[in-house]
């Protein structure tokens, strides 16, 4: 563990078993969130632009795939199947009101190399769209969202990963400075199926992640990894659920966050849980925050909710510290300037937060977006 | 030739709400080629006098000076200190999580040297110090001190001492933590920088087995944040039969 941070690692058995928790594709199933109930407790809901009113949408998202034609995509109609179920008001109406989407499909024992594209691009007033992804049985490949443009927008995705599939899906958030944006996943995760996913959160006013995982089968394995970086007034929230409803899966979560500047404002949920029937569980969740300045704010909640004893392993982790005197003296002290330094710690910080998601033409857009953001991050500090 | 010249240098360290005097008027110069032992009991501030000449924040200078051929130390930040020619060899080397050995060296290096070294070269010079020093080449691809035992970090140090080539180099306790044959591994990377770079080096230490290794041409006895006296070799043979003892009385009746 690097100096200075200091650590908390706990172990936490019943912690918050949450009858009031529902899962809906029904808007009236949610009241109007006052921002006193716990899922809202955090957000600056008046920032929210009605999404999680009545107001109703005054605009498209449009979706656009990129992709080989080994993989189908076209437009997703109301005629089709979706599962999607969500955990809030605003993935309610999103599931309930979306009049654009995209469904994509991977066919069975397919391998594709190339990543497959989805570009979701939101404009001015309020718009609902979804997104479904059918990972075929056996089938491997890599699908990157990104989402770009601007108003107040929510866009649900739902990921079938079916048995034994192996699907590595990045979502770079990506939006202008003053959207506002919710993102609710919903993963279901087949026999022995391997779904990877990394958030890479920059862009946006209001961001609002909830990445939710169950399993359809048992021995299934799902890895949440996010790194959001906030600049001086932005707010970006991710709440995780892993639900262990099955035995014999694994569940890795991962975010790494940094914020900057006055009122910059990042939350951290993390719920894991582990039903009774989920015997062989093995599950891990991790924050780590760096805050860059004195404007910045973070708070960390790691939940683990267990109600069977019979398990591999479950653990927890969150730690908030600051840029280390010691680590920046060490650095300049071989003679390397005081902003040269820092970005070598940030970017340090933020590099395991990739795991072993190895694409490298993914990873090289991501690398150059986070550091195109550390650099802006950089200046605001002089 | 170059010069290193400590005046009257007296700091003090914040703790809780009081300033606490360290160092109390230390006057030290240091030469080219030269290898000059600070020796001192625990808690005598000789940590506090390398991080002083480094620059760390931690410490302030309330009055003396600091000289580098002529130029005020002082005035100079962290870095701008290090590119002027200064070197701090840690006692405990900082982990930099996320960021390699290779890119902190080369990154180092470019700002020393101020430009890039090419790459073919780069590796080159880098894969052949880490081998001088007993390194495995797979350190470069770990990160900086990052689960490195006592030992691999002070090599790590020494590898920079010999890649960045300073003017002056303080090397606070380098020897502590150390087995016998990694302090001859270490003493061997001291002895090539003063024969190659002609590097000064204040060779901060409690106890006399490394000067057994790197022969000093003086010994200075550090006790309460000041020299109280300076010699030879000999010097360092006396506190090795006799301890801090004599020292730390003269000190205490001063």
């Amino acid at each position: 563990m690097s100096a200075g941070l200091v650590e908390r690692e706990i172990l936490v058995k019943n912690l918050d078993a949450r009858p009031d928790r529902i899962l809906s594709r029904k808007a009236s199933d949610f009241a109007i969130p006052t921002g006193r109930e716990e899922e809202w407790r955090f957000a600056p809901l008046a920032r929210f632009g009605e999404l999680h009113t009545d107001a109703p949408a005054d605009s498209k998202v449009l979706f656009s795939a990129r992709h080989s034609n080994e993989v189908n995509s076209r437009a997703l109609s109301r005629e089709d199947q979706t599962s999607f179920m969500s955990l809030d008001r605003i993935g309610a109406r999103a599931i309930e009101s979306w009049d654009s989407g995209i469904i994509l499909e991977i066919p069975q024992s397919s391998e594709i190399a190339a990543p497959i594209y989805l570009d979701v691009l939101t404009t001015k007033g309020i718009s609902f769209g979804h997104i479904v992804i059918r990972v075929g049985a056996n089938s491997k490949s890599t699908v990157v969202i990104g989402h770009q443009g601007t108003g107040n927008a929510a866009v649900t995705v739902e990921v079938h990963a079916e048995n034994a599939a192996q699907l590595d899906l990045v979502t770079l958030f990506d939006s202008e400075r003053d959207a506002v944006l919710v993102s609710e996943h919903e993963l279901n995760i087949g026999k022995d199926a391997k779904v990877r996913t990394l958030a890479v959160q920059l862009g946006a006013d209001v961001l609002r992640f909830t990445p939710r995982a169950k399993f359809t089968q048992d021995h299934g394995s799902v890895e949440i990894f996010g790194g959001f970086l906030a600049s001086g007034g932005q707010y970006i929230e991710n709440r995780v659920l892993v639900d262990h409803n099955q035995p014999n899966c694994v569940s890795n979560v991962l975010f790494r966050g940094g914020g900057h500047g006055e009122n910059s404002h990042t939350v951290w949920v993390g719920d894991v849980l582990i039903r009774e029937n989920a015997s062989g569980t093995d599950t891990y969740e991790m924050n780590r925050n760096l805050l860059l300045d004195a404007g910045a704010r973070a708070d960390s909640v790691p939940n683990l909710e267990i109600e069977t004893g019979d398990i591999l392993r479950a653990g927890h982790a969150s730690v908030t510290g600051r840029l280390d005197d010691d680590q920046l003296f060490y650095i300049q002290s071989r003679g390397i300037d005081a902003a040269t330094a820092k970005r070598l710690v940030i970017e340090g910080f933020f590099a395991d937060m990739f795991g072993e998601f190895k694409n490298p033409e993914v990873a090289e857009l991501l690398a150059k977006r986070l550091e195109e953001t550390i650099s802006l991050a950089l200046v605001a500090q002089l | 030739m170059s010069e290193l010249v400590i005046k009257g240098l007296k700091v003090s360290v914040e703790s809780e709400d009081t300033q606490k005097e360290i160092l109390r008027g230390v006057d030290l110069t240091i030469r080219s080629g030269e290898v000059h032992a600070i020796m001192g009991p625990n808690g005598s501030g000789k940590s506090t006098l390398a991080y002083a000449v480094a620059g760390h924040p931690k410490y302030t200078i309330d009055s003396g000076e600091i000289t580098l051929d002529g130029e005020d130390v002082l005035e100079m930040t962290v870095d701008e200190r290090a590119r002027a020619g200064l070197f701090l060899a840690m006692q405990y080397p900082v982990e930099i999580p996320g960021v390699s050995v290779s890119n902190f060296l080369r990154t180092s290096i470019t700002a020393i040297r101020g430009e890039a070294p090419k790459l073919r070269d780069w590796l080159k010079e880098m894969k052949s110090a880490m081998s001088e020093i007993g390194m495995d080449p797979q350190f470069s691809e770990r990160n900086v001190n990052e689960g490195f035992s006592g030992g691999e970090k002070k090599r790590h140090e020494i590898l920079q001492l010999e890649l960045l080539k300073p003017k002056i180099a303080v090397l606070d306790e380098t020897d502590s933590g150390l087995d016998v044959d990694a302090l001859r591994i270490v003493s061997e990377g001291i002895n090539r920088t003063v024969e190659r770079n002609n590097t000064g080096v204040l060779l901060i230490t409690h106890y006399t087995r490394i000067l057994r290794y790197v022969k000093p041409d003086k010994v200075s006895v550090f006790v309460d944040g000041k020299v109280i006296e300076t010699g030879g070799q000999e010097l360092a043979e006396e506190l090795e039969t006799n301890g801090y003892v004599k020292f730390t009385k003269a000190a205490a009746s001063v």
